[in-house]
């Protein structure tokens, strides 16, 4: 028969394989690494969600995937006018 | 700055071709002399019709405001034929795409971008529409000469982040794009809002192109016509800025479709006819333009305009301005009539149209104060006139009509004079030219419905009317456009007229055009909420005229029964369901419809395929930037370096963390949100906090189990 305390702690851990499968699952790990990293933290026995998410991080390898594309490329102002207020001369004189 | 004013008298004088500013000059002042001798006739023929015993000073101001008036849509009038002229003589001889060599590919070591500017757009329009021009160009094996730039200034956090998500999905396709790069970048200061945000393009990034080429957040154009842009630009060194005429397209609503078959019917006779005028010295209109990047940055910075007047400070409708800087500069601004493959859309709604106009009202008024600014080009200087009377004229226009109801009123109450003072051998009998009246009529309703029927006239004798859904079809279409439009004249009028005034009283007045459902359209109690004085005024207007004179209030019926149907019209032509049924029916078809082009094609397409599904796509872009680790990563990489904020930021980006992992996400507001999103560390740390969190909090981010 199961302990008050057992039953407990099963349905935490249940709920730490499946939020640690969800958090994996979108950040793009396929099914077999999610299972696996899940079943690592599981191993661990966290006492509860924060805990298990501080030992998740600590075991996550670094993606490739997530080298994202350059947003801009490099800065060039060999362009640049200095004088920030150009062509506020129109207004110095009335002229047609 | 005394060397900056040489350099631009220099490069005045070495402009090499000058055979344009000649024709130019010739059909200006053809032009002018076609609209001032046949304006100051129907002056003349309208002051012999107004009573001769009314009041003398009405009379004048009647006189005045109707020259003005029939002045103004004579310009119109004279273009369109000028645009026929050129149509049916099959081009101009300064079309400026005869420049350029279209046979020969593109050589030379210098790149084109491509900017879409956008501020809270629907991201996934935004990017499926780059996609569509990264794949024109791909076919044409020139991609690698094109960067595509998203400069956004949006300030919607969830948009903000759904438009980084959509970017990295853009560049993970997996289609054969050839060397075209795309990058995205979002000003955390919208700093002189669009305008700035091409300006801080060019001060970073510009001279790496050559050439710039500005999309709208909803423009669109083929490879084959970005190439013939940049091609006319190598051609011809003299050619600052080069504006296509857009065509609409994906109109669903409606007033959409009507305003789409009437730009694809009426506007390439009406842009022929302007570039029949306006040769080099054209106006850009802010989008689906080329433009000579370095001459843009030395010439066409935008100057503050001086004082405190509702018209001073930042330039608003920058594009005009920009246009004549950098015709002041030397260089030609032309407009490429026949290019085709430009494309835009229309506003849905009569709503949303005004809202627009509002801005470019504020916009237009403000070129008041350039008119006679130094250095500018007489053609620029009367482009901000015809600017300020897009506008300016709906209030004339108001003014003429109550002047006319005064007269009417007049007429009815005041007691003749037979027997004027001092001696006369006849009474003085009122006097009526019914002939003169409907000559006078007649003449302003050939003004404004005759270039319809020669841009009908043009599409049957091409034999092009199966583009538009057959001769009949066609016919019932220009009826149904005509009808609609001269309904709608008179609202648009009354806002036009609300926006001047509001304008130079300096008042703002905002509007939130929050209650449109994309297929049910308006609702009924937004419609009457914007148009219940309209309505008001019609009833009331339209009642009182035919009750005093009911001759006059035959004149007056149109523009009384426009603004007391207001509301229903605005409801009923933001319907999506009656533009389907108008599809259905075979009416207000275009060409770009008929036989759309690849790229119209590949973006339908793309709109309509499922976008993919993962655990948070349906929360909102802050939850996910907060949930999704993925989401969240993506952010950091395009958040760039950020300063360590001081302790007392710091204190207060800890205490927006302990409300959100408190209350959930919908507690902040954007301003809250913007501020984490900001901040990379503790957007980290709430990251973290969120997915420790148990119960009902942990639902409040979409986290369950």
């Amino acid at each position: 028969m199961t302990s008050t305390n057992d039953y407990f702690g099963e349905t935490i851990r249940r709920r730490i394989l499946w939020r640690t499968l969800k958090y994996l699952v979108a950040f793009g790990y396929s099914p077999e690494e999610c299972l696996s990293l899940s079943q690592k933290v599981l191993a661990e026995n966290p006492e509860d969600l924060a805990t298990a998410f501080a030992l998740l991080r600590g075991i996550l390898p670094l993606r490739a995937q997530l080298n994202f594309p350059q947003s801009a490329p490099p800065i060039n102002r060999s362009f640049m006018v200095t004088d920030q207020e150009a062509n506020g001369d129109i207004f110095n004189d009335f002229e047609l | 700055m005394a060397t900056y004013l040489t350099t631009l008298n220099c490069e005045r004088q070495v402009d090499p071709l000058d055979k344009w500013k000649k024709a130019g000059r010739l059909r200006r002042l053809a032009l002018a002399f076609l609209i001032v001798a046949p304006t100051l006739i129907a002056a003349w023929v309208m002051n012999s019709l107004l009573p001769a015993q009314g009041l003398g000073w009405l009379n004048a101001v009647m006189t005045g405001l109707f020259a003005i008036l029939f002045g103004w849509i004579s310009v119109g009038f004279w273009s369109s034929l000028a645009g026929v002229f050129v149509l049916a003589r099959g081009g101009d001889a300064f079309s400026v795409l005869k420049d350029a060599d279209l046979a020969t590919p593109l050589s030379g070591d210098f790149r084109t971008a491509i900017l879409f500017p956008v501020y809270n757009e629907d991201p996934i329009m935004v990017f499926q529409e780059v996609m569509a021009v990264r794949r024109s160009l791909a076919r044409t094996g020139e991609a690698g000469r094109f960067d595509v730039f998203v400069l956004s200034d949006t300030t919607d956090p969830n948009v903000w982040i759904t438009e980084e998500e959509a970017f990295v999905k853009a560049n993970s396709q997996t289609d054969d794009l050839r060397g075209g790069r795309l990058f995205y970048r979002r000003r955390q200061y919208n700093l002189k809002r669009k305008s700035g945000n091409i300006a801080d393009f060019c001060r970073r990034f510009g001279a790496d192109y050559r050439y710039i080429i500005v999309f709208d957040a909803d423009s669109l154009m083929s490879a084959d016509s970005l190439i013939r842009l940049v091609k006319i630009m190598e051609a011809r060194p003299d050619v600052g800025v080069v504006q296509t005429p857009p065509k609409a397209i994906f109109s669903e609503t409606l007033l959409a479709k009507i305003q789409q078959f009437a730009g694809a019917l009426y506007g390439p006779v009406f842009a022929a006819g302007l570039h029949y005028w306006q040769l080099g010295e054209a106006q850009y209109w802010g989008h689906n333009a080329i433009i000579r990047t370095e001459a843009f940055i030395k010439h066409c910075q935008l100057p503050r305009i001086p004082g405190r007047s509702p018209l001073a400070g930042d330039i608003l409708s920058h594009d005009f301005v920009e246009s004549a800087l950098m015709r002041r500069a030397g260089y030609g601004v032309w407009l490429a009539y026949d290019l085709e493959g430009s494309f835009e859309q229309c506003p849905p709604t009569l709503i949303d149209e005004l809202i627009r106009d509002k801005r470019w009202c504020q916009g237009n008024l403000q070129h008041s104060r350039l008119v006679f600014a130094k250095g500018f080009f007489p053609t620029h200087r009367a482009l901000f006139i015809n600017g300020i009377m897009s506008y300016g004229s709906a209030l004339l226009w108001f003014f003429f009509l109550l002047a006319s109801s005064f007269e009417a009123l007049s007429s009815i109450l005041a007691t003749p004079i037979y027997f004027p003072e001092g001696p006369s051998l006849f009474p003085d009998w009122p006097r009526y030219f019914p002939a003169w009246a409907l000559t006078l009529l007649s003449s302003t309703a050939l003004l404004l419905f005759f270039p319809k029927v020669l841009a009908a006239l043009m599409v049957v004798i091409s034999g092009r009317t199966k583009e538009f859904g057959g001769f009949l079809r066609l016919c019932l279409s220009i009826f149904l456009e005509v009808a609609v439009s001269t309904f709608l004249a008179p609202v648009r009028m009354l806002f036009h007229s609300l926006f001047v005034v509001t304008t130079f009283l300096g008042l703002r007045v905002t509007w939130n055009p929050q209650n449109r459902d994309r297929q049910k359209g308006l609702s009924w109690g937004a419609a009457l909420k914007f148009h219940w004085f309209g309505s008001f005024l019609g009833i009331v207007w339209g009642l009182s005229m035919y009750v005093i004179s009911p001759g006059f209030f035959l004149w007056l019926s149109p523009v009384a029964a426009g603004l007391a149907m207001s509301i229903p019209l605005s409801v009923l032509t933001s319907r999506v369901s009656l533009g389907a049924l108008a599809g259905r029916l075979g009416l207000l078809k275009t060409p770009a419809e008929t036989n759309p082009p690849v790229e119209v094609q590949e973006l339908a397409k793309g709109l309509t395929a499922p976008a993919a599904a993962d655990f948070f796509s349906e929360a909102p872009g802050f939850t996910r930037a907060v949930v999704s680790p993925f989401v969240l990563a993506l952010h950091l990489s395009t958040s760039g370096k950020k300063r360590n904020p001081g302790p007392k930021i710091k204190a207060r980006l800890n205490s927006l963390m302990e409300l959100a992992l408190q209350n959930g996400p919908e507690s902040l507001t954007a301003k809250q949100k913007k501020a984490l999103l900001n901040d990379p560390k503790t957007l980290t740390a709430l990251h973290h906090a969120v997915w420790g969190l148990d119960g009902d909090k942990a639902k409040l981010w979409g986290i369950l189990a």
